[in-house]
């Protein structure tokens, strides 16, 4: 991991000297994780969903796999600058992302992309006779993306993505506690594949492996932790 | 398409089954201690050094520290004391043996942070000057300005770290005994301790986290056996591999003992070895039997009244409690002869303890201090404990806010720092 992530970095020097894109250039692929510039579209947008499976650290024999849905929106705000959002809902707890990412072609083949989103995840549980929860925060996530398109129009992407939790507070009763302390959460690599579907829409398929200190679904099982758990999460994704 | 993603899989497969572990420093290597000259520390020694400290020189653990002695016993006119270290910070402690030489008291262990996996040797001295010499006198007049010169170091490394405790007061003790319960009889697996969740290696070792009582697992075997488990089936989050899989309940205590190990090496003990390691070798005085089975109560039910005799014939508190978690363990509790006076904590409404008799009324922790309603349960005579408290801001918020009588957590050490530190 730590080679992929020294390459991705060698790449992201290497990019001055990047290939120039025709500004007339469409797009020939919808896609969401690939690093895409955005030409003559103004939006992209996907909707899907993602399972996360709970660790054993967390909730030790019952292995936990609540899908989550998601939705993605891309904003050209120019040919190399997006902006985008994210929400990824289980209704009781929720989580909205949003941020810019700067979006350039190396050649034909290949892209990057750095940019960085400001996240915030809130929960509740009510329950009679056992729950009176809820509980909220607000992290940061710097990432960098690199894309390789194959011959057979299938986008692959790498993306390396930290997390520093900025904000925590929780809520039991008439208890609660606010935590402002600023801390590195850990880092999430995913592995993307973006292919056309049927020749119109195009499908997103990604695997991410997530080494978190605190994840934003296990908000009702959190206990107090500096490790490191892992989490092993699948997306799929209809690009819209 | 089919090829990347199976390597994917198996990439996320094997990352996902790396485990943390915490190897445990070796503590015994300082000569001074092992000096064949170096002595046991009497009793009101041990008695007198318990207090709050403040903490100097360093800042890895905090301003203040609770410090307590325990004792295991081993066999006969053999028991081992410790004294043990609770800090306000990362939810670390020190466990420590102790012994006198030279007119100096030497302590002697590790300490360990409960949120990361940081460990490492902790040595103190009292000099004589540093009150050794008023704490070595038979009769310890105190108060006296008593100061624990400290090194301690990360690992296995010799330690080079200072750290210094003053005495500044006695331990808080309230005016009813307030318990600290442990989970699983000491900690969870995850937890990473050096022994296993719900084994009898783990309540021997107990009260060095400042555990005063204990939550157990109470399963069946096929043969009847009530024993000490927590999860439905065999599983490697609990046992090391056995080629034995499936519900516990499956197999006879026989097969169990032969063939299961615990995961860090212990057989898995019977509800009867665990209570009596409780009752001869510990000093703990409450003991809850998590039931985690449908089925009779009357084995266990059998095992809590002979116990609690044998506690009273030996003038010991002790007090054995059913756990009621469920509306079906109330239904199974509720066909036992004489439930009315079995004692029993019900973690259900009100009015199922008023239904159970239960003596003990014990909520989630998600629902707040509920002042009120633990003011309804005590003016009955009976006691509301809360479970399972794990986040220190919230164990600290709950001793300082609540009027509970107990907490159960997974981290027993942190309750005893916030209910000892307390003025």
């Amino acid at each position: 991991m730590i080679r992929i992530t020294f390459y991705t970095i060698l790449l992201l020097i290497l990019s001055p000297a990047a290939y120039s894109q025709d500004s007339n250039f469409v797009a020939k692929h919808r896609a969401i994780f690939f690093p895409y510039p955005m030409y003559k579209e103004k939006w992209r947008t996907s909707l899907g969903f993602s399972f996360l499976t709970t660790p054993e650290d967390i909730t030790e024999e019952i292995r936990l796999r609540i899908p989550c849905g998601e939705f993605t929106v891309l904003r050209k705000i120019s040919e190399k600058v997006q902006a985008q959002g994210r929400v990824s809902f289980q209704f009781l707890q929720n989580h909205i992302t949003a941020g810019v990412h700067y979006v350039k072609p190396i050649n034909k083949k290949f892209y990057w992309s750095a940019g960085n989103d400001i996240g915030y995840w809130f929960g509740l549980l009510k329950i009679v006779e056992g729950f009176n929860s809820k509980a909220s925060g607000w992290l940061t996530y710097p990432s960098v993306s690199f894309g390789w398109m194959t011959r057979k129009d299938l986008l692959i992407t790498l993306k390396a993505q930290a997390s520093f939790n900025l904000y925590y507070q929780s809520e039991n009763g008439e208890n609660k506690f606010v935590s402002t302390q600023k801390y590195y959460n850990g880092e999430a690599f995913t592995l993307s594949i973006e292919q056309p579907f049927y020749q119109r829409k195009h499908l997103l398929l990604a695997f991410s492996a997530i080494s978190n200190k605190f994840y934003w679904q296990t908000w009702s099982l959190f206990y107090k932790t500096n490790r490191r758990v892992f989490y092993p999460q699948i997306t799929v994704g209809f690009i819209l | 398409m089919k090829k990347i993603s199976a390597i994917l899989m198996m990439s996320l497969f094997f990352l996902g089954c790396k485990k943390t572990q915490v190897a445990m420093p070796d503590s015994s290597q300082w000569a001074l201690f092992r000096d064949g000259a170096a002595a046991p520390l009497p009793y009101a020694t041990r008695q007198a050094m318990e207090g709050v400290y403040d903490i100097a020189g360093n800042d890895n653990f905090g301003s203040l520290a609770a410090l307590k002695w325990s004792y295991v016993v081993n066999g006969n006119n053999d028991t081992t004391y410790h004294i043990s270290g609770f800090f306000g910070k990362d939810i670390a402690h020190f466990i420590c043996e102790g012994k006198q030489l030279n007119g100096q008291i030497l302590l002697s262990g590790y300490w360990r942070k409960m949120v990361s996996t940081e460990t490492g040797i902790i040595r103190f001295t009292i000099d004589p000057a540093n009150g050794a010499t008023v704490l070595l006198n038979p009769s310890p007049v105190l108060p006296t300005a008593i100061i624990l010169d400290g090194l301690f170091g990360n690992g296995q490394d010799e330690p080079k770290n200072s750290i210094t405790l003053s005495h500044n007061r006695p331990l808080h003790n309230g005016a009813a005994p307030f318990n600290i319960l442990a989970h699983r009889g000491g900690g969870r697996n995850s937890d990473l301790l050096p022994v296993s969740e719900n084994s009898v290696e783990m309540i021997l070792k107990t009260a060095e986290l400042g555990s005063t009582g204990i939550e157990i697992d109470v399963r069946f075997t096929k043969d009847g056996i009530p024993i000490l488990y927590h999860d439905n089936d065999i599983n490697l989050r609990l046992t090391q591999k056995s080629g034995l899989v499936g519900p516990i309940e499956n197999y006879t205590y026989a097969q169990l003992n032969a063939f299961v190990r615990l995961i860090n090496g212990e057989r898995i003990p019977t509800l009867r070895q665990a209570l009596s390691a409780a009752l001869y070798k510990t000093p703990l005085t409450f003991i809850w039997l998590d039931t985690k089975y449908i089925g009779s109560l009357e084995r266990v039910q059998a095992l809590q009244f002979e116990f609690m005799e044998l506690a009273t014939g030996l003038g010991r508190p002790l007090q054995i409690v059913i756990g009621l978690p469920a509306e079906a363990q109330v239904n199974m509790f509720l066909e036992l002869p004489d439930y009315n006076i079995t004692p029993s904590l019900c973690e259900l409404s009100l009015a199922d303890v008023e239904r159970t008799n239960s003596m003990i009324w014990a909520p989630r922790f998600t629902e707040g201090t509920q002042n009120e309603n633990v003011a309804a349960i005590q003016a009955q005579g009976k006691k509301a404990f809360v479970w399972t408290l794990d986040v220190p801001e919230f164990i600290e918020q709950f001793i300082r806010d609540g009027q509970f009588d107990g907490i159960l957590s997974n981290f027993p050490s942190c309750v005893a720092y916030n209910y000892y530190v307390q003025q």
